[in-house]
């Protein structure tokens, strides 16, 4: 039966010596039976003074219950244990020695101090987030703080009056509707949550309080406890107010930079509307008058001053071309995008017949390579391409044999369109300056222009949240690229027109 | 024919469009029965018989007015409100001559109820064409409306 407990028992005589053990002694000890035997009992004890003293308490008593010792493993180990001891005699009725029971108290020791040690942590924590548990037993009207509670309410440690009404007297008075109407929702659902302003009884200041609880019931289904949390939120409510209000003259900023910004369009809108009207009336009439001039009284000008009259004719036609170039590229800004799925092939077909008359007599061989269906403001698009191969057109002018082509082509990974042409071409030195308004790259006695053309084309393209650039070199024709940023969800449907259309 | 009957009412407040518009209708013979107000408010009254046109009658209307848009005191649309929202003016066929192509003055012109928009070509050869053909087609190949009996027995007296 010794040999079966799982407690180590031991038996002492007299002097202190073990004469005998059970095998839980021997594993708790590390030290073999015939170790033990024989040996001096306290030799095992992380406090062998302490030992003896309760050694010499059973014989002094008779017996110890749950005298609380160490022992030491051969390997250092200590296991807590209490001792339960009395002494035994023999058949003269003398005393013989000590039995002593230990018992292992290891792990409840670790689960007190776990205990203990999560006690301080929970403490801890809801001091650092300002924050306590409460316990409202409802029927009885005692509301138990946790010493944090009562941090957040200012109130010393125990001071607290512990009753539902000494709570109401902290609230600020216009927040107990609410509080008062959500423990009355609470006592039916179960749950509280709530907010409200106290005035802390300390040094006066208001706090927000945010409030979860839970309600405990009887059988009957009537509330007896809530159980919950109280937190000091006041931090967090400066923080959202001050973002609201960030926020609310960050609108502000919006809505005025808008209103500066829509000022600035209308007022632009109003300079082209009168340049439109105002330039182009004068212009009109110089055109006109020295027509007339021409016309009427020609036959008696000298041909010195009928040249003059034909570059004044020429100068108000350029000049009426520029104001129309200009108006379009301003309106363009203006534009509402029309967004249509859109086959580029069927614009460049489009702008191809509208470019007859710019082709006549020239020797031109057209690519006309797959392209994609895009969404796109078609009339934008239009526009784009006759400036592009009006453009192609142009510079290859020199040429006795010109080559356009157009097609998609894979640029860094991103599918570009592109013109390409094997005209002229330009230094790549100039390449910045290509896109801005009245830059020309050539003398307008070899290349007529205006020099909005490609400005136009760019505007286009960043409207359409693209990019457009070229690739050049001197006398060796021109490629301009473009992408278009705009979902082009139908890319994968590559246009059915191919480019035997073009023949 | 006594009271010689106008044909075209050009509304226009430049003199330099006047000249060259008038230049441009006479080489086609068309300006013999015009009448040129030089603003809005003239133009109403000639249109509605009132003001310095108080002696006209209703009997006599234009067979084509040339509008423009901008004017002095009372602007182009208006007058074209005006006219096109009065019985008795309204089916003179307006066409509007003018600078602007702006999409706004499109819509509402034509929303108005004009017949034409024109811009005016700043090459005075593409000008003259333009006038001498609005010209031709609304007085030679267009059906005058027949407004009123009374303004047709007056034609034929």
């Amino acid at each position: 039966m010794i040999e079966a407990s799982l407690d180590p028992l031991v038996t002492i005589s007299r002097e202190g010596k073990i004469t005998d053990v059970n095998r839980a002694t021997e594993a708790v000890t590390g030290a073999s039976r015939d170790r033990l035997i024989g040996s001096d009992f306290s030799n095992y004890f992380t406090q062998p003074e302490k030992a003896r003293q309760g050694y010499q308490q059973v014989f002094a008593e008779g017996r110890v219950t749950d005298f609380g010792l160490a022992i030491r493993h051969a390997s250092g180990r200590v296991t807590d244990v209490l001792y339960n001891a009395s002494v035994f005699k023999n058949e003269a009725g003398e005393i013989e020695g000590v039995f002593a029971a230990a018992r292992d108290i290891t792990r409840r020791k670790q689960v007190e101090d776990e205990l203990r040690l999560s006690r301080e942590r929970l403490a801890l924590a809801q001091k650092a987030g300002h924050s306590g548990t409460f316990d409202w037993d409802i029927q009885n009207n005692i509301n138990h703080w946790s010493a944090e509670v009562e941090e957040v309410y200012g109130i010393a440690p125990g001071e607290f009056g512990g009753t539902y009404e000494d709570w109401e007297a902290l609230v600020v008075p216009e927040d107990l509707v609410t509080a008062r109407r959500a423990i009355e929702k609470s006592l039916k659902t179960g749950e509280f949550a709530s907010e409200w302003r106290i005035r802390r009884r300390n040094d006066g200041e208001i706090r927000w309080i945010t409030a979860r609880a839970k309600l405990i019931f009887d059988e009957k289904g009537q509330p007896q406890r809530m159980l919950g949390l109280n937190m000091d939120v006041t931090e967090r409510k400066r923080a959202e107010e001050e973002v609201r209000r960030l926020n609310q003259e960050l609108e502000q900023r919006v809505i005025q930079r808008t209103a500066q910004l829509e000022a600035a369009n209308k007022e632009l809108e109003a300079f082209t509307y009168s340049v439109s009207h105002d330039l182009r009336a004068p212009l009109r009439h110089i055109s006109g008058f020295s027509k007339l001039l021409i016309e009427e009284f020609g036959s008696t000008l000298a041909p010195e001053a009928q040249h003059h009259l034909q570059r004044i004719q020429e100068g108000t036609r350029r000049m009426g071309l520029l104001v129309d170039d200009l108006l379009n590229l301003g309106r363009i800004g203006r534009h509402e995008m029309c967004l249509q799925v859109t086959g580029l092939n069927s614009v460049v077909n489009e702008t191809l017949a509208d470019l007859k008359a710019e082709c006549e007599g020239r020797q031109l061989v057209w690519k006309i390579g797959s392209l994609p269906f895009v969404e796109c403001d078609p009339g934008l698009m239009k526009q784009v391409f006759q400036n592009l191969l009006s453009n192609a057109v142009k510079f290859s002018r020199p040429r006795s044999q010109a080559v356009i082509e157009v097609g998609q082509e894979d640029k860094d990974g991103t599918p570009a369109i592109f013109v390409r042409d094997n005209g002229v071409g330009f230094s790549m030195k100039y390449t910045d300056k290509l896109f801005g308004v009245f830059q020309r790259l050539h003398r307008a006695e070899d290349f007529e222009g205006t020099g909005v053309g490609l400005a136009t084309v760019q505007r286009i393209i960043q409207k359409h949240g693209g990019r457009i650039w070229a690739e050049a070199e001197l006398d060796k024709g021109a490629t301009f690229y473009f992408t278009l940023g705009i979902s082009d969800k139908t890319k994968a449907k590559t246009n059915a027109a191919t480019a035997g259309d073009q023949a | 024919m006594t009271n010689r009957q106008v044909e075209i009412l050009l509304v226009e407040d430049n003199p330099d469009d006047v000249e060259l518009t008038l230049h441009a209708l006479r080489k086609e013979n068309l300006a013999n029965n015009i009448h040129v107000a030089r603003d809005g408010e003239e133009a109403l009254e000639f249109l509605f018989c009132d003001g310095i046109h108080a002696d006209r009658s209703f009997d006599h209307p234009p067979k084509l007015i040339l509008l423009d848009l901008k004017l002095p005191k009372v602007d182009g649309m208006e007058v074209l409100k005006r006219l096109k929202g009065d019985a008795r003016t309204k089916a003179i066929p307006v066409v509007i001559l003018t600078s602007s192509k702006e999409e706004r003055d499109l819509v509402q012109g034509y929303g108005l109820g004009a017949n034409s928009y024109i811009q005016k070509p700043v090459d005075f050869e593409q000008f003259r064409n333009t006038v001498k053909s609005v010209g031709l087609y609304w007085l030679l190949i267009n059906q005058a409306p027949v407004v009123k009996p009374a303004a047709k027995s007056a034609g034929q007296s």
